[in-house]
């Protein structure tokens, strides 16, 4: 038996109304909805938060998300839908396996899942502004790592292409 | 455009009425605050920038380093998106989550989308919000749970899954095509064979293998068999160093559900 639900799921362990399954992502319906049609997708390995989960299977997973959104307005006619990430206890997650919620949504529908902004001072403001921009500086510099050391071995390669390539000027 | 007239906001209609999508797009362009604060035309508190995404700070924040992030292109609601942007934006909310842990030491973050008024939606430029947590801050943002008849959950099912088949069994080729393309369109094309014969036999049984169909590769099929069994193996943990990369506060926010 699986100790997390969602890998239960995923194994067959648990009974489930699912609507989508590829190699990397699950869809199902939200046995406990809070509105009739509210979709859980996560993924099929088992990861904890979104900080863990590969960048493709999370390309992946969002375009699956803003497809499932897409289906709840074209299949239930709905006049919007919201799609959430609970990632962390801290932010209400209950299960330790990363999943997006899609929650179909009607004028009317007597939810609130709007925030009570807290209003920081100015100061809390500019502290979190720096620390965010200080650690936002650092997107992307994976990659850079990666391409650079592509290009490195690409630089080792040319040479013996250009010494053929004169050779072969030179046989005429 | 508060201070219109009768006649003003008629003359408008009429002029948005006449606009091709690519001129309407324009106007809205103009009008959007996000827009023009990614033009520079007003200050914000930039994050974070790339070719395609900007992310700011919101001017009325549920917590401190409650972050906008939002794609250059001027777009009403995450469906008008193509596919690229939504995924890159997935990644860079990903990024700017990990941020919000470790720059403001907080214990979570709710990532937040909203498409359409009924479903909060504020602004009229697509956006994100990417939202730091803390136990017990207290900002609501609750999803509630409702008990639901398992008839009514059989039949919505019902209702929904056609159109996602559609959506999702066509179009999650071009997701993988990055990388196969020649091969995946040609499976693409033989699988579509292959739902107009299945369903027919089974069609009111086997519900939760008709809509793998679409989407089958031949690695699918293997799932399809109802053999789920066989995915014990995804479970040891490969993403183990990405962690220790991730630095530890992740694995205490991981650890926190124990």
């Amino acid at each position: 038996m699986s100790v997390c639900e969602f890998c239960g799921i995923v194994q067959g362990e648990f009974e489930s109304e699912e609507l989508y399954s590829d190699e990397s992502v699950i869809a199902v319906l939200h046995l406990k909805p809070a509105v009739p049609g509210q979709i859980l997708l996560f993924t099929k390995e088992h990861y904890p938060i979104i900080e863990q989960v590969p960048d493709d299977v999370i390309g992946h997973i969002f375009s699956v998300a803003n497809k499932l959104s897409v289906g709840l307005f074209e299949s239930l006619g709905v006049q919007g839908t919201n799609i959430i990430i609970e990632n962390g206890v801290a932010a209400g997650q209950s299960i330790p396996h990363f999943s997006v919620s899609i929650v179909p949504r009607n004028e009317n529908d007597g939810m609130n899942l709007e925030w009570t902004p807290t209003k920081p001072s100015d100061d809390e403001l500019d502290i979190a502004h720096a620390q965010l921009v200080e650690e936002a500086n650092m997107i992307g510099s994976d990659e850079k790592k990666v391409v650079v050391e592509e290009e490195e071995t690409k630089e080792e390669t040319p040479p013996e292409g250009d010494y053929r390539m004169k050779q072969l000027k030179r046989v005429p | 455009m508060a201070e219109m007239n009768e006649e003003q906001r008629a003359e408008l209609m009429e002029k948005l009425k006449k606009m091709s999508p690519e001129e309407l797009r324009e106007f809205q362009k103009k009008q959007c605050i996000f827009c023009q604060i990614m033009g520079g035309k007003m200050e914000s508190k930039k994050v974070y920038e790339d070719d395609l995404a900007y992310a700011i700070l919101d001017i009325n924040p549920a917590t401190a380093g409650h972050i906008l992030l939002m794609p250059k292109e001027h777009y009403a609601i995450m469906p008008q998106m193509p596919e690229e942007v939504v995924q890159h934006l997935g990644k860079v909310a990903k990024k700017l989550s990990l941020a919000v842990l470790k720059g403001l030491k907080v214990q979570g973050t709710t990532i937040f989308v909203a498409n359409g008024l009924a479903a909060g939606q504020r602004a009229q430029h697509f956006m994100m919000h990417i939202i730091p947590r803390s136990e017990g801050d207290s900002i609501g943002l609750v999803i509630p749970q409702r008990q639901v008849d398992e008839k009514d959950l059989t039949a919505i099912h019902q209702a929904m899954q056609e159109k996602v088949n559609a959506l999702l069994g066509v179009k999650k080729e071009i997701v993988q095509v990055e990388t196969k393309e020649e091969e995946k369109s040609e499976t693409k094309e033989e699988d579509k064979g292959e739902v107009k014969e299945e369903p027919v036999e089974e069609k009111e049984k086997s519900l939760p293998e008709e809509k793998e169909i679409p989407l089958g590769d031949g690695q699918e099929d293997v799932e399809e068999s109802e053999q789920p069994e066989e995915e014990t193996e995804e479970a040891p943990p490969e993403e183990e160093p990405d962690k220790k990369e991730d630095g530890t506060s992740l694995d205490d926010i991981a650890e926190l559900f124990k």
